[in-house]
């Protein structure tokens, strides 16, 4: 499922049994390259929650969590960011992680 | 009617982008039949309903706990999509055929691990129909046909946008080199300064010009000295009039050559952003307006014509 956070909603998302996080913003090409990779991941393994945040829109969460650069990610575990990583992953680089942090 | 704008630099021989040789980017595009019905499916998956199965199946969503010596394998309330070898591809084709609430002992690199399945959910997708195809939202899949051509065709989009950067640099350097350009210096001048003047004026200088910025300010922030950025920009104002002549040839091609009620069109963006018709034209010359549309018109030209290009090539 894909959720949008707002400075409202953020944590009580992240308190899920697995989630991404993606920080992006409207003007950023890779942004949308990899919003269409997790649209096909969330489709494909339901149980993944994607949690978008819009750095445009909400700056003090891109702040909070020190975002210097979109698209940034983080890959949740029942509220703890197991991983931060800066910038454009493929498909399948998404699909190890997810392998590596919700079945590791 | 208007008068026709021109450039004061000339044209003199104009390289043509349909003869650059492009083969070292076409790389012949076999479809992978694995890939094309995972993107077949993907495309379903949309449309798909869900319910609960009996029995564990390739594709289905499945719950479970399950015990083993490697902490990896001792987990409760996992969900695994069985067959995409996430979690582990042995565990998962050994689950096929176990049912609700069965536990049983899979061998995974050759240690039992003990599985408890708890849910089995499975997706029906539809068939890819024409009534599919009615309802699917993309406006030019008109039958089930067009669903399986636009799944396979993924493949091919995206090898086409991997090469088609590399194309468009490509045809934008060898159709100017190629080409014979007599440069008017006041016109290349002007535009390298209004370029490194906008850099300037986008970034944290905040409008100063370069010679208002200090030297240990400038190397905080750009990572480079003045010398190196100033070296980085020569010859830009060069390569925009020169776009900008290929461009006007364009257009003289088209019947369709830039006149003053173009640059008043343009001016008046100008205005409405709240400067007034004096200050406009002062700030945005009849030169500037030239070379920005023309050299734009162009770089797009060749953006649309290099993955034309790169088709060529495919098979």
């Amino acid at each position: 499922m894909i959720q949008y956070a707002t400075n409202e909603t953020y944590q009580d998302l992240l308190q899920q049994d697995f989630a991404i996080v993606d920080f992006f913003s409207d003007t950023c090409g890779p942004c949308k390259v990899l919003a269409k990779y997790l649209e096909e991941i969330t489709a494909e393994l339901p149980f993944v929650n994607i949690i978008k945040v819009n750095t445009s829109s909400y700056p003090k969460l891109g702040r909070d969590n020190e975002i210097d650069a979109v698209p940034t990610i983080f890959f949740v575990r029942n509220g703890e960011i197991k991983e931060r990583i800066v910038g454009l992953l493929t498909k399948d680089e998404v699909m190890d992680k997810i392998s590596e942090h919700y079945y590791g | 009617m208007s008068n026709e704008l021109r450039l004061k630099s000339k044209l003199i021989r104009e390289a043509d982008p349909w003869s650059v040789d492009v083969s070292a980017f076409q790389i012949p595009l076999t479809v992978d039949e694995n890939r094309a019905q995972e993107d077949l499916r993907n495309f379903l998956r949309r449309f798909a309903e869900t319910k609960s199965a009996e029995e564990v199946a390739d594709q289905d969503m499945v719950t479970l706990s399950c015990a083993g010596a490697v902490p990896r394998f001792n987990k409760n309330h996992i969900t695994v999509r069985v067959g995409k070898g996430l979690f582990s591809r042995e565990l998962e084709q050994g689950m096929i055929g176990m049912k609700q609430g069965e536990t049983g002992t899979v061998l995974v690199k050759g240690e039992p691990v003990s599985v408890t399945i708890e849910g089995i959910t499975r997706e029906v997708l539809p068939e890819p129909t024409d009534e599919l195809a009615a309802r699917c939202g993309i406006a030019w899949i008109h039958t089930g046909e067009d669903i399986i051509k636009y799944c396979r065709g993924k493949q091919f989009d995206e090898a086409l946008a991997e090469q088609g950067d590399n194309v468009y640099g490509l045809l934008m350097r060898e159709v100017e080199e190629n080409s014979a350009f007599e440069l008017d210096p006041e016109e290349v001048e002007a535009t390298q300064g209004k370029t490194l003047r906008e850099i300037c004026k986008n970034s944290w200088a905040k409008g100063r010009t370069l010679d208002e910025i200090p030297d240990e300010e400038f190397r905080e922030n750009f990572q480079s000295s003045k010398e190196e950025f100033l070296n980085m920009w020569a010859g830009v104002g060069e390569s925009m009039v020169r776009s900008a002549l290929l461009g006007q040839a364009m257009r003289d091609r088209a019947g369709n050559p830039l006149t003053e009620a173009d640059y008043e069109r343009y001016l008046q963006r100008y205005v409405d952003m709240g400067k007034s018709a004096e200050e406009a034209r002062e700030q945005h010359p009849v030169r500037e307006f030239l070379v920005d549309t023309l050299a734009g018109e162009w770089m797009d030209e060749m953006e649309r014509i290099a993955p034309e290009r790169l088709k060529e090539g495919y098979v």
